[in-house]
């Protein structure tokens, strides 16, 4: 996210306050260091000693022309000493006796040391058997026991040894009251030993719970390659906090260097991820080198070679490497004001400066009494690092949040959308449904109704009219009329009713006409298909063929019978009257009952019965007449 | 044979005059009075209440369902029928439910005129196939399982047999043949069936008055 070129005012506040606490945070982490390192003030401080560079297992004669005397705090390299091993003595004068227990504190020491006062041992730092102890990361620590000291001159021996590599350095050593000196060992113990391992926990914390967050979500690689970079620091204060190695000497450096170098390696890939940026060719180039200084780490032979290469080719590397990222968040901070990068920028920049400082210290431009600093500065980072992916973390889950919502109000929208469409179509269809229901009862009533009352009006208009052929047309309307009206009554498709309905209409006929009935109508089941429209054309074909019996077939009985498939309903009309070739009505009334079946999708058959006539309508339930 | 009284309401003039005269001619009925609208038949009904009440549902000043309602309340023994162009189930079954026992098609013949109004004084009463469906569907309720126990059916299963065949057209003289039974008493079923609505739909309305809180039964 680019601020700067969005132009907003908070980008400023929150630099500011990053930097606020950047410069807080830096200025109490100094005055803890001092304050934690200080060396005591109310013990005698020994800082004057002969030095005998000798390789003995008891203390050289005082007559040894080796002892030369020096003050602390004493450099071997810078003393031009290659040697391992080495003696001090000292003389300590005291008028009286201490009343109370008295205690030995040697703040720093490389490797080891075994401490001696009128030739009885008051302590030792460990193993001193190769490999030798490692105590230069830690305070040292002696009680005296009641009665080795008395007034008068008391004789103090220190034996040290020092591991492959590491020349020997002894610092300022106090002797004093315990209640004096035993608070300011633990000063710098928790400094240097208690902080550190709280620190190596947590970067191992951090390493499981970005790993497990890497495997949630894949395709972001940024945790992965975080979760990997703080395992190695992790790895690589285990060689501060060991003091009796469990490997080779040269196994454990090796690994020391390893983790340095390859630290710089991951913070390079992160922070590349982590500014999203793409630069396979230099990420390529950077692995490379680094495997092969690391298989030179393990091939080189000799101890010098090794310890030269290490200390010019691999450290210094690895410190340009760390300057690497450091300038590309910097870049990217300064285009863009993001919050973010100033935050890794101030987290990241205690790695570079502790790295410079120890690179400084290794190649003797500052005093070893420093110790190193680069473990203090990745919980540091790390913490940065931390907050900042939780930052990206909950701005993305705020983003998918706002995201959602968006989604679900267009779904919203989209479904009321969809909902109105829906809605404008039904009452489209309706309004289609009616005006075809209209036009069909127009025209149902133009064909019966209308034609009869046309033709009665036009009887009534001529001078020839008929009584009783006049009453006969108006009859027929009502007829019709009362036909429309049970069709429209007929919504369930009962042709059973159907039947029912019209044989009531037709009673007064068939009474009146003495003709005996056969009324042998069946269960028929409900035919869903059949409207109104379709019923009336049956209605009007039954009404048809039943009157053409009536009028014209001089039978003496009608039979109407019912009969049903699966499939169909058969309805049969039948006479025993003179037959259908007989009769003069087959040209316009048999012309108008077939268009009306073809119009309701219905078969008729009109059949000479011999004697008489069948007319026989088939219905198909599942709708028209397939031909 | 005792004469029968009957009040006929009409409005339309001409078919006032040959029902009226339909009436006169038929042995057994006397016409009590022939009115043209509501508040003429009701001033007649104040000198007596006739045995049959025939009349229209759409009078120019109400409907003649207020007639037939106020003639069955004062007299259960009074008969109603209305006249009917079409014999449609909604004018038909609304007069049904207030007291009528059937009804005439006013183009209907002399004969079947005058056969029904004494068909009704003799216990019986005229019925159409698409009034006895109607009537099917509503005093014998779908059998569905919801409904099955709160919903009994209010007719019995020989009316239930007589109103299936007059649906399907028989008569009711092939009825009393295929049920063996007389056509009397296919007569008297149907209008045993009527009464039923009748005094059905009374208490529906009872029912919707209470819940309503029109009228109530503590009182």
């Amino acid at each position: 996210m680019n601020y700067r070129q969005q132009n907003r005012p908070f980008p400023l506040v929150k630099t500011l306050l990053i930097l606020f606490f950047a410069v807080a945070a830096s200025i109490s982490v100094v005055s803890y260091y001092k304050y934690a390192i200080a060396p005591p003030t109310d013990a005698l401080v020994i800082d004057q000693l002969h030095f005998n560079p000798a390789d003995t297992l008891e203390p050289p004669q005082d007559a040894d022309s080796s002892w030369g005397e020096l003050f602390l705090p004493h450099d071997w390299r810078d003393a031009g000493l290659s040697g391992m091993h080495g003696w001090y003595a000292t003389d300590l004068e005291l008028n009286v006796p201490p009343n109370r227990l008295w205690g030995f504190y040697i703040p720093r020491i490389t490797s080891n040391v075994l401490v001696y006062i009128n030739d009885e041992v008051i302590g030792q730092g460990g193993r001193f058997r190769d490999p030798v102890a490692r105590n230069w990361g830690r305070p040292l620590y002696f009680s005296i026991p009641n009665g080795v000291i008395h007034s008068g001159n008391n004789r103090i021996h220190l034996q040290v040894k020092t591991a492959t590599g590491s020349p020997g350095y002894l610092g300022p050593v106090y002797i004093g009251p315990e209640e004096d000196l035993r608070p300011v060992y633990q000063r710098a113990y928790r400094l240097r030993v208690t902080i550190v391992e709280s620190a190596t926990t947590s970067l191992l914390l951090v390493a499981v719970l970005m790993a497990g967050l890497w495997l949630t979500r894949r395709k972001d690689a940024l945790p992965f390659w975080f979760a990997l970079m703080c395992a190695v620091w992790a790895l690589h204060n285990v060689y501060l906090l060991v003091t009796e190695i469990p490997v080779s000497e040269r196994a454990w450096e090796c690994l020391r260097y390893m983790t340095l170098g390859w630290f710089s390696v991951l913070l390079v890939i992160s922070m590349h991820r982590f500014l999203d940026l793409k630069h396979r060719a230099i990420e390529y180039s950077i692995f490379a080198i680094a495997l092969i200084g690391s298989v030179l780490l393990c091939l080189i032979p000799g101890d010098e070679d090794f310890f030269h290469f290490v200390n010019w080719a691999w450290i210094s590397g690895s410190l340009a490497l760390g300057a690497y990222p450091a300038l590309r968040v910097t870049i990217a901070w300064w285009r863009s004001w993001n919050p973010e990068y100033l935050i890794a920028m101030c987290t990241g920049l205690p790695i570079l400066l502790a790295g410079t400082h120890d690179w400084l210290r290794i190649h003797g431009y500052i005093a070893r009494e420093q110790g190193y600093l680069i473990q203090y500065s990745a919980p540091v980072f790390m913490l940065g690092f931390t907050i900042v992916l939780l930052i990206r973390y909950a701005r993305s889950l705020n983003e998918s949040e706002a995201l959602t919502h968006t989604l679900e109000a267009r779904v919203e929208s989209k479904r009321l959308q969809l909902e109105s469409n829906y809605q404008k179509m039904q009452a489209l269809e309706r309004e289609r449904v009616l005006s075809g229901e209209r036009e069909r009862i127009m025209r149902d009533m133009h064909d019966g109704v209308g034609g009869h009352l046309v033709s009665a009006l036009a009887m009534s208009d001529s001078h020839t009219l008929e009584p009783k052929k006049f009453k006969e047309i108006l009859s027929n309307a009502l007829m019709d009329l009362r036909l429309m009206i049970d069709s429209m009554d007929q919504t369930e498709g009962d042709l059973a009713s159907v039947l029912g309905t019209l044989r009531s209409r037709l009673q007064p006929a068939l009474e009146k006409s003495g003709i005996e009935v056969n009324w042998m109508v069946g269960d028929i089941p409900a035919i869903a298909t059949l409207g109104p429209g379709r019923i009336l054309q049956i209605m009007r074909i039954l009404q048809e063929a039943i009157t053409n019996v009536l009028k014209h077939s001089g039978a003496r009985t009608l039979t109407v019978t019912t009969d049903k498939t699966d499939e169909i309903v058969v309805i049969d009309i039948s006479d025993n009257g003179i037959g259908i070739m007989e009769t003069d009505s087959k040209g316009h009334g048999l012309q108008n009952m077939r268009h009306r079946a073809k119009k309701a999708g219905i078969d008729l058959k009109i059949q000479d019965a011999k004697p008489g006539t069948r007319v026989r309508i088939t219905i198909f339930l599942n709708g028209m007449d397939p031909q | 044979m005792s004469t029968s009284t009957v009040l006929l309401v009409e409005d339309d003039g001409h078919t006032r005059e040959r029902l009226a005269g339909i009436i006169e001619a038929t042995p057994g009925l006397s016409l009590l009075g022939a009115a043209e609208s509501l508040t003429s038949a009701r001033k007649i009904l104040k000198d007596g209440l006739p045995d049959v009440l025939l009349t229209d549902i759409g009078l120019p000043d109400g409907s003649g369902i207020e007639l037939i309602k106020q003639v069955r309340a004062n007299r259960v023994k009074s008969e109603a029928m209305v006249i009917s162009i079409f014999g449609d189930e909604y004018h038909v079954i609304a007069a049904l439910k207030a007291g009528a026992a059937g009804y005439i098609l006013k183009d209907g013949t002399t004969e079947l005129i005058g056969n029904a109004i004494l068909q009704l004084i003799d216990g019986g009463s005229p019925i159409s196939p698409p009034i006895a469906r109607h009537l099917l569907k509503q005093l014998q309720p779908e059998q569905s399982p919801d409904s099955a126990s709160n919903e009994p059916s209010l007719l019995s299963a020989r009316e239930v047999d007589v109103l299936t065949a007059v649906a399907k057209g028989y008569t009711y003289n092939e009825i009393a043949e295929m049920l063996n039974i007389s056509f009397h008493t296919v007569s008297s079923h149907v209008k045993h069936i009527y009464r039923k609505l009748e005094v059905n739909s009374r208490s529906e309305a009872v029912f919707e008055a209470v819940s309503l809180g029109i009228i109530s039964l503590d009182g």
